[in-house]
């Protein structure tokens, strides 16, 4: 490849990626079993409706808005983790055709753009979950609870984002100067 | 500019601009978002209401089956069931032209039926029968071509993760969009295996000359057919039949289906711990990435609304006087140029906003546009330069399959795909037929 | 000088209640030219519809037409509304309006400008034929607005979709559910019910909500005519009775049975619905509950 040499991180920033990645993919493990009990839950619901099991409640009136809820967490527990693996997905058709400096320099373009997205997002997501817990607002389902349990983990994960996306950017710098080769579709 | 407008080159060309620089799709759309909540939604307690509008779009039960066909799908492929269906399938087809070619298409309908991940029908072929078929001489765009040409069918033929999204996105019932694929899904395999044997017919070198095709007779050729083939299909029959029985909504038989893939895998000793991480891995991954787009795009089709944009738009192509075949005929090209560079959720996350009014408004039948809708993203997964597909391919093919056979193999399949939605188009029966004779 | 409020729908844009909302702000842009106008934004494809309520509370849109059932997690009293057995018109009078005003006021930063679908009481429908309100081992679909009734009837209570209420039906997934005596055409459901359960109970209260400093914002000419074509709007809910009648008519010819019970058993089943939700309101919000319950009672005869 021309262009600049790739640079070797520092020892130290290396190995505080490292382990910051060890914290995404645990977090990512955590969303799968989410992800696991879900499943559990609503075949639960189904079973019980459908069985008449003795000292089990005829169904989990509860199950449609507690595997709702585990929908969301699993989204936001696996979307930093798979920012560090690069598979969000996204267009590189541009950035294949143009030059490799060039696309490069889109990429820090991008990068600048997605950190400050991510801290916006943390800042009035936090805002927003302040909010609702100031003014003690509840989500009256079958279950009652806090609003602002749903509405606390977005403001979080958009900090994990931020923090990863500055790791991320510390890629960029060291690599080869040319695109990313990221994830670019999913079904 | 009317206010409108300047909305909708905005809202559309910003996040066009923002997608072509690569940035993440989701982020892409959510900074569209953040610029859209300030200036149309009332600045502060507008990036409020995203936040908590964002949260809420992804906490939908109706969204819950796309991680679960895709678990189907993935748990296949990690236990190592998927290869004992090839060989139950391997075993019955012989003397056939391009034998291998048409096992690929018949058990890639089989995983079809269970796997709803279009990426893992494609992997698990790719990987299990690529490479028996390259050694065995057959030339690589006959060995790749079948494979990926099916693994795309996978979307049409129920369960399919993206015609949920479909559903959900569009508010077109998701059960009769996921009846509605099955027969233009069979179409295109039928048609496959046609060409394929044509082809083969036309142009002998692509095949093997003499392959020593499996003799087993009697038991032992029914033997893995049975032990193996109908039990998997039979996954299909208990989410099938759940419903049928009203145990269960369509929604919930996602999880009952991916329950019985995993018991079904546990019978076989198959389901190891390490198996069932990767599978989960596998899902965590391919749904995780869908679902955050969803999270950042669903707001955007809000603020697109909120603006005035959708109607303004929606009224401006409705109001040329064009007549509706041409309105359609339109949003089809659309789809498919779209389909050359952008990924089929955010295909759908920037054209429905705009397409489903303008469906009502026309009213048109939805189930006939969803499947055309259907057969563009399905498309959209094999067109060159990077259709999903093709990128699969390349990343479990051995590397003397170049790009260039991968594209010129698919090509003949992306013309029987074309065929076929013309087909829908000026026989809309094909797509509504079943989903009306099934209520 | 004129202004120009943001009006959004928590109903879909193609169901009554928003065709009705529109021939009313197409009235009101008419007679308001230089006082006030209303911009329609739309229905839940620009807010959704459980964020219709917050949108209101800070200021996101300036009005809003929504049942209170719909924004509970702006404050638990919305779905209290459903218990009036007052019409508007009598509620204006009586201090009800005063008292909600009052609560909207405090706790959910909104003016409650005033009500324009009454007279559309829920029933429980159902393809198991009972003969007395008792709803044992029966799966019926819920919302929250009657849950507490349904299983205190004895029912199993199921949650799905709207859009699959259908199927379920169909397939016998749930042999029944909740709804108010107009709009199952809307969604096919007369084709897969058998059933309907009288008397009906509570009342589907729709409203028009606005966000309060925006209405305080208001010049005294704007309010006053704001008001004006909300009393204009309330008067003509008299149009609720008509399509109350229509429906029921309309259900029966569609072949679905109204099981009735007799007099003292109908009003047993009524007054447990009531009961019911009143002991649910007192748990949520005991000092609200207190206030709106004499005042939202039928007058004594
Ligand atoms: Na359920
Ligand atoms: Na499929």
């Amino acid at each position: 490849m021309s262009g600049a040499p790739a640079r070797t991180p520092g020892k130290a920033a290396g190995a505080v990626s490292r382990a910051y990645g060890r914290l995404l993919a645990a977090l990512a493990l955590a969303g799968c079993a989410v992800l696991f009990a879900m499943m559990l839950v609503i075949v639960a619901d189904v079973f019980l409706r459908n069985v008449a099991v003795p000292g089990l409640p005829r169904g989990l009136a509860w199950s449609n808005e507690v595997s709702e809820l585990m929908l969301y967490f699993t989204t936001v527990l696996v979307a930093p983790w798979l920012l560090r693996q690069g598979q969000h997905i996204r267009v590189d058709i541009l950035l294949q055709a143009l030059p490799k400096r060039l696309a490069w320099s889109l990429e820090w373009v991008g990068d600048v753009i997605g950190l400050t997205c991510c801290l916006f997002i943390a800042w009035y997501g936090a805002r927003a979950a302040w909010a609702s817990y100031a003014d003690g607002a509840l989500s009256i389902k079958t279950l009652v609870t806090p609003e602002w349990w749903s509405l606390a983990p977005l403001p979080i994960v958009f900090v994990l984002l931020a923090i990863e996306m500055v790791f991320r950017m510390q890629r960029l710098w060291h690599a080869e100067r040319g695109p990313r080769q990221d994830a670019v579709s999913a079904a | 500019m009317t206010g409108w407008v300047a909305a909708a080159w905005l809202m559309l060309g910003g996040s066009t601009l923002l997608l072509l620089i690569g940035m993440p799709v989701a982020l892409t759309f959510i900074t569209v978002n953040i610029i859209g909540a300030w200036l149309y939604m009332g600045g502060e307690p507008g990036l409020m209401q995203l936040a908590r509008s964002s949260v809420s779009s992804v906490t939908a039960f109706s969204l819950t089956p796309i991680p679960l066909f895709v678990l189907m799908g993935e748990v296949l492929f990690h236990t190592g069931l998927a290869l004992k269906v090839i060989e139950g399938i391997e075993r019955l087809i012989r003397r056939i032209p391009g034998r291998l070619a048409v096992v690929a298409v018949v058990a890639g309908t089989v995983f079809s039926a269970i796997s709803g991940s279009t990426i893992a029908t494609t992997a698990m072929l790719g990987s299990l029968l690529l490479p028996v078929m390259l050694a065995r001489g057959y030339h690589p765009q006959l060995a790749t071509g079948p494979i990926m040409a099916i693994g795309a069918v996978d979307m049409l033929i129920p369960p399919s993760a993206l015609t949920v999204l479909l559903g959900s996105l569009s508010g077109i019932s998701i059960s009769k969009l996921l009846i509605g694929g099955v027969v233009p899904g069979l179409i295109l395999s039928v048609a496959f295996v046609a060409w394929i044997v044509a082809s083969v017919k036309l142009r002998p070198q692509l095949a093997p000359a003499v392959e020593d095709a499996p003799t087993h007779t009697g038991w032992e050729r029914w033997r893995p057919f049975f032990l193996y083939v109908l039990p998997t299909l039979s996954i299909f029959g208990v989410v099938v039949g759940a419903l049928t029985l009203g145990w269960a909504t369509p929604t919930e038989c996602a999880a009952l289906g991916a329950f019985a893939t995993l018991v079904l895998a546990a019978a076989y000793r198959a389901l190891r711990w390490d198996a069932l991480v990767k599978a989960l891995k596998g899902t965590a991954a391919i749904s995780g990435m869908i679902l955050f787009i969803i999270l950042g795009a669903t707001t955007f089709a809000q603020i697109l609304s909120f603006s005035g944009a959708s109607n303004g738009l929606v009224q401006l192509i409705t109001g040329q006087g064009w007549s509706t075949e041409m309105i359609v005929a339109g949003m089809m090209a659309m789809l498919i140029f779209l389909g050359i560079f952008v990924d089929q959720v955010s295909m759908m996350m920037i054209t429905l906003p705009i397409f489903m009014p303008i469906v009502q408004a026309l009213a048109i039948d939805p189930i006939w546009f969803g499947v055309m809708f259907l057969i563009c993203m399905q498309l959209g997964l094999l067109l060159p330069p990077h259709g999903l597909l093709l990128m699969t391919m390349r990343g479990v093919a051995p590397p003397s399959v170049t790009m260039l056979h991968i594209f010129k193999a698919v090509a003949p399949y992306v013309f029987m795909s074309l065929l076929l939605l013309a087909a829908v188009f000026w026989l809309p029966g094909i797509a509504t037929w079943l989903p009306a004779w099934m209520g | 000088q004129e202004t120009t409020l943001r009006l959004v729908s928590a109903f879909a844009e193609n169901g009554i209640y928003a065709q009705r909302l529109q021939e009313w702000v197409k009235k009101v842009n008419a007679e308001g030219k230089g006082v006030l106008q209303i911009n329609f934004i739309g229905g839940p494809k620009a807010i959704p519809t459980f964020e219709v309520g917050n949108a209101v509370k800070t200021g996101v849109v300036d009005m809003a037409m929504s049942t209170g059932a719909f924004y509970t997690n702006v404050m638990p009293e919305a779905d209290f509304l459903k218990l009036t057995e007052v019409p508007i018109a009598q509620q204006r009078k009586n201090g009800a309006f005063d008292a909600i005003n009052k609560v909207w006021n405090e706790k959910a930063n909104m003016q409650y400008l005033g009500r324009m679908v009454e007279n559309q009481p829920f029933h429980i429908y159902t393809n198991k034929k009972v003969d007395k309100p008792d709803l044992s081992g029966q799966k019926i679909r819920i919302t929250p607005v009657y849950r507490d009734f349904f299983q205190a009837l004895g029912a199993n209570v199921v949650t799905t979709a709207p859009g699959e209420v259908y199927t379920a039906l169909e397939r016998g997934v749930v042999d029944g559910y909740g709804w108010p005596i107009g709009g199952i055409f809307d969604l096919n459901w007369q084709e897969k019910t058998k059933y309907r359960i009288d008397p009906g109970f509570y009342d589907a209260e729709v409203s028009l909500i606005m966000n309060l400093p925006a209405y305080r914002r208001l010049t005294p000419a704007q309010r006053d005519f704001l008001n004006k074509q909300v009393l204009a709007l309330e008067a003509q809910n008299d149009f609720w009775e008509k399509y109350k009648a229509e429906e029921t008519a309309r259900q029966e010819k569609a072949g679905i049975q109204a099981i009735k019970f007799d007099a003292a058993a109908s009003k047993a089943f009524r007054d447990k619905a009531y009961e019911v939700a009143w002991a649910g309101a007192e748990k949520q919000s005991p000092e609200v509950a207190k206030r709106f319950k004499p005042l939202f009672a039928p007058a004594a005869k």
